[in-house]
């Protein structure tokens, strides 16, 4: 159990995590914005390094300290021990990504680059983009459809189910929790799968269209990076969404086939792991992928940059921009996305996540 | 097609802008027809106001190279294009190029047959 939590949860985080400035844009290095000309200063592969070294010692000593005061004890002390260690990894690497954007932005004030460059700010003055194509819907309809059928199914067996039915079940399959029949407590995991359907649309959708911002060097490149790394996400996305509803709707469909045959039991532990080699394998891919896409760009030589990005990135994390008008931006540290909070919008997207998040909650 | 904005320029963003869209019209990128993009969405990327978008678009649409529509993005058309006016502008900037050429004894058609082998020069790069 403890074996196979802490190979899901802890190691894709640590290795994630160890390749995260050498994925990242170069022109955003631990939350600082590096002017064009200077991305491949040997510094700041130096520094990138150094975080390397620190999370691969100071973060191993976390989760083996973890493993090995956790292994001895009780199944439900592991869990919440679990838990407990990962708020602990969590504020560490929050400590060493302050000491990494503290030094960064102190050399780059040292330096003097925001003096050095000429700020060029560049549009691809165009409507359509050919490269891009259409978004894939082909990825959230099918989905869409399955868990119409699926609440469709569950409508009908409605009347037959018993008047108590197991809500949750250990990692043997057999059911530890139990509740009324109700709507709430039958179509819980549809409701879940509707809101998240409609969350992950949303996101991917937004993704896909917001406005592209091009670098001052390298402008064709970088215009097909953005093109590609939209519908990238908006694919990585969509094929989270279609293996998440595959997932909880078996999971669903068979915990119910079982009830009908007056049998509790739900063995989820195959399609689990099946399900977790699924989402860190597409992960893995778009990690590469992107990069792939990052590491292209080169020093041109000349001084023209984009305009600093620092004074919009609060501490270096949360973007505040009045003047864009996307919802959904790239994240400044890593790679994905994340949402820019001069927005209302983000602030609705927040609410809206909370709330399905919680949704469980109002019914049990 | 990319539009570029100098910070060390010294015309304001929203005529750079202006002037950017007239030489894409110049090359032939931008048709009678064509639309541009949206207000909001270029004022994204290129990481300025939505004020300097509007206003360069307003200019450009003043001077007859675009119309801008309501609830739709602005097209490019010069049927409305006013000849009269912008000739008026010309004679107007060509008396104060005559003024600094004599105030400075320059000759006024040796200096301008120069500058246009200069940027026919510049446009050869």
């Amino acid at each position: 159990m403890i074996d196979l939590l802490f190979f899901f949860t802890f190691i894709p985080i640590y290795i994630i995590q160890m390749a995260m400035p050498h994925i990242q844009r170069k022109t955003r290095v631990f939350g600082v914005s590096i002017p064009e000309p200077f991305i491949d200063d040997d510094q700041l592969r130096t520094f990138k390094w150094d975080y390397t070294k620190s999370v691969a010692v100071i973060q191993l000593i976390v989760i083996l300290a973890t493993f090995f005061i956790l292994r001895p004890l009780s199944e439900m002390a592991q869990s919440i021990g679990v838990m407990i260690g990962l708020t602990v990894y969590l504020i560490v690497s929050l400590l060493l990504y302050i000491r990494f954007y503290v030094r960064t932005k102190q050399y780059k004030e040292a330096q003097r680059w925001t003096t050095q460059v000429e700020v060029v700010r560049v549009s691809a003055f165009e409507t359509k983009f050919k490269e891009r194509g259409a978004f894939p819907h082909f990825l959230f309809i099918p989905p869409l459809l399955i868990t119409a059928v699926l609440i469709g199914w569950i409508i009908s067996i409605y009347p037959q189910l018993p008047e108590t039915i197991p809500t949750h079940w250990n990692i043997q399959g057999e059911p530890d929790a139990w509740s009324d029949k109700s709507i709430g407590s039958v179509f819980m995991l549809s409701f879940v799968l509707i809101g998240m359907q409609v969350m992950m649309y949303a996101i991917a959708y937004g993704i896909f269209n917001s406005a592209i911002q091009v670098k001052a060097q390298q402008s064709d490149m970088s215009l097909q990076r953005e093109l590609e790394v939209r519908k990238l996400n908006a694919s990585l996305l969509g094929f989270i969404n279609i293996i998440t509803v595959l997932f909880i709707g078996s999971l669903d469909v068979v915990s119910f086939w079982n009830i009908l045959r007056q049998d509790e039991t739900l063995g989820g532990a195959s399609s689990t792991i099946v399900y977790m080699v699924a989402i860190f394998g597409s992960l893995a891919y778009y990690m590469r992928r992107m990069y792939t896409l990052n590491a292209q760009f080169k020093e041109e030589g000349t001084p023209f940059s984009e305009p600093d990005q620092d004074k919009y990135w609060k501490g270096g994390l949360f973007y505040f921009n009045k003047d864009d008008h996307n919802v959904f931006v790239e994240k400044n540290v890593g790679v994905g996305w994340t949402i820019n909070f001069a927005r209302p919008a983000a602030w609705f997207f927040i609410l809206f996540i909370l709330f399905t998040s919680l949704l469980p909650l109002f019914f049990l | 097609m990319f539009i570029r904005l100098y910070e060390e320029d010294e015309r304001d963003l929203y005529v750079q802008l202006t002037d950017e869209i007239i030489r894409l019209m110049a090359e032939g990128t931008l048709k009678d027809g064509d639309e541009l993009p949206s207000i909001r969405s270029l004022a994204s990327s290129l990481q300025v106001n939505v004020k300097t978008v509007q206003a360069s678009y307003q200019k450009l649409a003043d001077e007859g190279y675009i119309v801008q529509r309501k609830k739709a993005r602005a097209v490019v058309d010069r049927s409305h294009f006013d000849q009269a006016a912008w000739e008026a502008k010309w004679r107007r900037l060509l008396r104060q190029f005559q003024h600094e050429c004599r105030a400075t004894g320059q000759s006024e058609h040796d200096t301008l047959q120069r500058l246009q082998r200069d940027v026919q020069k510049e446009e050869n790069l």
